[in-house]
């Protein structure tokens, strides 16, 4: 693991964020779309954490219980984002879909999940000029408290946490998604933002 | 013409002078960060077209648009901005702007404002 | 040559449809209204449908369970994004139903899929979708599951004693530099310390204002040798109160058998030392009221012959007044007075030791202590007719605390005397039976001054308890109890039926 500490310059902050405004534009479009509702959005957070730090900010979100969905995007570019939802936003968005059961409740956060990784990372890495693969998303029911156990984690020494939250007013639906970038993504990444700025001046 | 270019990421300012280079010629351009800094320059300059995102810290567009219309009911806005909802582009739309442009802004979309605007 | 076969073979044919026919998994491709444009031989074997019989139809009127609006939403929205979308076998099980004919044992009747709905012409509404059969992963999954719970469970347990252990057990653990690795809560709350006060300090850097270099050396010595080791010790918490604290050193080894540490496992154990302390005290008054009725019986002893004296002394004096003094009047007085003189000075002498606590134990004829404790009091049976009886083989010996013997048996038959006083009867006796047991000695001392209600007898060797309404110190059976059993190593009981009262004493043959 590298156990330097990397950070991002103001401008390569500015860059990342500005682009992650227009990813993030066009992933809400989408998920409008398929829930037919209109979504406000934050503007997109983007810090670099320690592991140990990120996980102290999930826990701070353990106080409702949340569902907890994770997936993996594989390239140049390549992390992964976690995607948070309370039980009250998920029965709102099961409602909405008028699903029934669990398990279609289940999926339909998965899918939520898949949405906003794909659209939020595809255009991304479209303004990046690179090409991304997803893996399926998966529903933790490991607790909170242990994820600081579960490997996925450990992957990480230090991380890029960009974070959104999604608010479907009228549905009464929000939740937030935290798109981890591992070590070595972050290279990648700072180079490529440095070079999209040098295009402009 | 006086231009104002409004957004909080450097990023977007910087593309979005970059395409509207090639049609200023003895043009005067006002860049803001936030939508408070753009209605301070409103105030002392007479801006004809102002680019507006939406999503800023301290004043948005939502709250930006009426006011800067308010000063100058003759400037054309244009909204620049990464939510491309129906809802959000009727809103912007009904409270006065000219139009409303999907994020990023190229050289294309450029041409069509110019277009429009002319 | 061969290889030039091949190349002819892999030229003519497609590969990519000879591979997505022949693949490990299922696939399909779909419109937006579910219509069949492809199914794969998979699909064909494993549904034992034919791709001819299922082509342009809709996929939700062949597979009725498939959830329509579900499907529809999910191939729009990959359409959408453009990137797939899936299902996933944990959540949603399975899309097309396939019966499952392992015998292998499973916990599905149907196979599990994963299925990854891939956009494949935007414009044409056209998707495929690729079915993985994920049966063996759901089935270690569940046993997984059901794994994981059981761990939690024992986990909880453990988690739920360690809480048990924490808040009950007084305990601290070291490590072989003698660095306080752990304090239980229950120890900080009773000496009133914070856990880091002692955390990564040295122990015996905490241990030295208040213990011994004796101890200390001692402790040091057993962790040495990593065998266990038992004390008490003086502790003070933080507020400078005192507690005794019985202490055991215990090694502690990792999973490994490696040496790690050592635990102190504390017992608090103040509250009995203060009752010993409380029963020092007591004895030591007791002792003091014992002197004083010893004295006040001396005193009455000697009233006899000191009368004798004077009748003696007062007769010489009349002789004289009457001048009817004769020199054998005078001769018999002084002799008698001489002889009660001697017996005075013998009561003081066999009394002189008597008031200081045995240092040593002695081998004794136990008739020669009985006789002691009597001798006071013979003169009282004499004069209330009360019959005393002593029934026991005269060569028995023991090995005791004889002054504390002596005052003990004289203060159970002093009762006895006392009793039988306030009663009225014909025959009052007092018995003193002895005889050897195993290794015991009983004594028994029985009158016959009628029986003692329960509710006294619960109540006859507390401290401070007294029938007698005046000069009852209260004390005298108590220190009886306490120098029985804790000096001379026996036991005393009460017991008392018809008119008769019973003292039985226990004693060892020797005192170890």
């Amino acid at each position: 693991m590298n156990q330097e500490t990397i950070t991002l310059t103001e401008d390569e902050k500015d860059v990342l964020q500005e682009l992650m405004n227009i990813a993030y534009g066009s992933a809400t479009t989408v998920i409008a779309e398929m829930l037919d509702a209109f979504a406000s959005l934050s503007i997109p957070k983007i810090e670099i954490l320690k592991t140990t730090s990120l996980l102290a900010k999930f826990d701070d979100l353990k106080s409702t219980s949340y569902f907890f969905s994770t997936q993996a995007f594989m390239g140049e570019f390549s992390g992964e984002s976690v995607f948070f939802i309370n039980k009250v936003s998920a029965n709102n968005l099961a409602q909405h879909l008028e699903l029934e059961n669990n398990e279609d409740i289940h999926d339909a956060i998965l899918e939520l999940t898949n949405v906003l990784t794909s659209s939020l990372t595809t255009r991304l890495a479209q303004e990046m000029k690179t090409e991304i693969t997803y893996s399926s998303p998966n529903i933790s029911e490991i607790s909170l408290e242990q994820i600081a156990d579960t490997q996925t984690f450990k992957n990480y020494s230090q991380v890029i946490v960009i974070y959104i939250q999604i608010n479907f007013k009228d549905q009464k639906i929000n939740g937030e998604i935290f798109i981890l970038t591992k070590d070595g993504s972050i290279q990648w990444l700072k180079q490529r933002l440095n070079s999209i700025l040098a295009a402009l001046i | 013409m006086k231009y104002l270019i409004t957004d909080d990421s450097k990023l977007a300012r910087l593309s979005l002078l970059k395409s509207l280079q090639p049609y200023i010629k003895n043009d005067e351009i006002y860049q803001a960060t936030n939508g408070l800094e753009a209605i301070e320059i409103m105030k002392t300059h007479k801006v004809d077209i102002i680019f507006l995102d939406l999503t800023m810290p301290i004043m948005n567009g939502y709250e930006t648009l009426p006011k800067i219309l308010e000063i100058n009911p003759d400037a054309k806005v244009i909204v620049v901005s990464a939510d491309i909802q129906d809802k959000a582009k009727n809103i912007v739309i009904n409270l006065g702007a000219q139009l409303h442009i999907k994020k990023p802004i190229n050289k294309k979309k450029m041409q069509e404002i110019i277009n429009i605007l002319a | 040559m061969a290889q030039t076969k091949i190349e002819q073979y892999i030229s003519c044919i497609d590969i990519d449809k000879k591979l997505i026919s022949n693949i490990n998994n299922g696939i399909l491709i779909l419109d937006d209204k579910l219509t069949i444009y492809y199914f794969n031989k998979w699909l064909e074997l494993h549904t034992k449908l034919k791709e001819q019989d299922v082509l342009y139809k809709q996929l939700d009127t062949i597979f009725t369970t498939i959830k329509t609006k579900t499907l529809i939403r999910k191939i729009k929205t990959a359409l959408n994004i453009g990137s797939p979308t899936f299902y996933i076998a944990d959540i949603s099980k399975y899309l097309i139903p396939i019966k499952i004919n392992q015998i292998k044992a499973s916990n599905y009747t149907y196979m599990q899929q994963d299925v990854s709905i891939i956009p494949f012409d935007k414009t044409k509404k056209i998707v495929a979708l690729i079915i993985t059969d994920q049966t063996n992963i759901s089935n270690t999954n569940s046993l997984l599951k059901a794994n994981i719970n059981k761990v939690n469970i024992l986990n909880n347990e453990l988690v739920k004693e360690r809480d048990t252990i924490n808040k009950k057990v007084l305990l601290i653990k070291i490590d072989t530099n003698n660095i306080i690795q752990n304090v239980s809560q229950a120890y900080l709350e009773l000496i009133k310390y914070d856990k880091n006060e002692l955390l990564q300090h040295d122990y015996f850097e905490y241990l030295r204002p208040f213990t011994k270099e004796k101890l200390l050396q001692d402790i040091k010595k057993y962790m040495k040798s990593k065998t266990v080791f038992k004390f008490e010790q003086k502790f003070f918490t933080k507020r400078k109160q005192e507690i005794w604290l019985k202490n055991t050193l215990l090694p502690e080894y990792d999973n490994f058998g490696n040496h790690i540490g050592f635990i102190f496992f504390k017992e608090n154990i103040t509250a009995s030392k203060k009752l010993q302390l409380h029963q020092k005290k007591l004895l030591v008054h007791s002792r003091l009221v014992a002197k004083r009725e010893m004295i006040s019986m001396i005193a009455h002893q000697w009233r006899q012959p000191l009368s004798v004296i004077t009748a003696n002394i007062s007769n010489l004096i009349i002789s004289k007044e009457l001048d009817t003094l004769t020199n054998e009047t005078i001769d018999k007085s002084y002799e008698q007075i001489l002889t009660t003189i001697s017996s005075l000075s013998d009561t003081i002498d066999f009394f002189r030791d008597f008031f200081n606590p045995c240092k040593s134990l002695s081998e004794t004829y136990l008739n020669e202590l009985t006789n002691k404790s009597v001798y006071l009091l013979k003169n009282d049976f004499k004069k209330y007719n009360i019959n005393y009886i002593e029934e026991m083989d005269q060569n028995l010996k023991i090995v005791t605390y004889k002054n504390e013997l002596v005052q003990t048996l004289m203060s159970i038959l002093k009762n006895s005397l006392d009793a039988l006083l306030e009663i009225k009867i014909k025959n009052k006796n007092i018995i003193l039976k002895a005889f050897k047991k195993n290794n015991y000695i009983n004594i028994m001392i029985i009158d016959n001054a009628g029986s003692i209600n329960k509710e006294t007898l619960n109540q006859i060797f507390e401290p401070y308890f007294s029938t007698k309404s005046k000069n009852g110190s209260g004390l005298g059976l108590y220190m009886c109890k306490i120098i029985v059993k804790d000096y001379l190593n026996g036991h005393i009981s009460l017991s008392s039926h018809k008119n008769e009262t019973k003292v039985l004493i226990k004693l060892p043959l020797t005192i170890h």
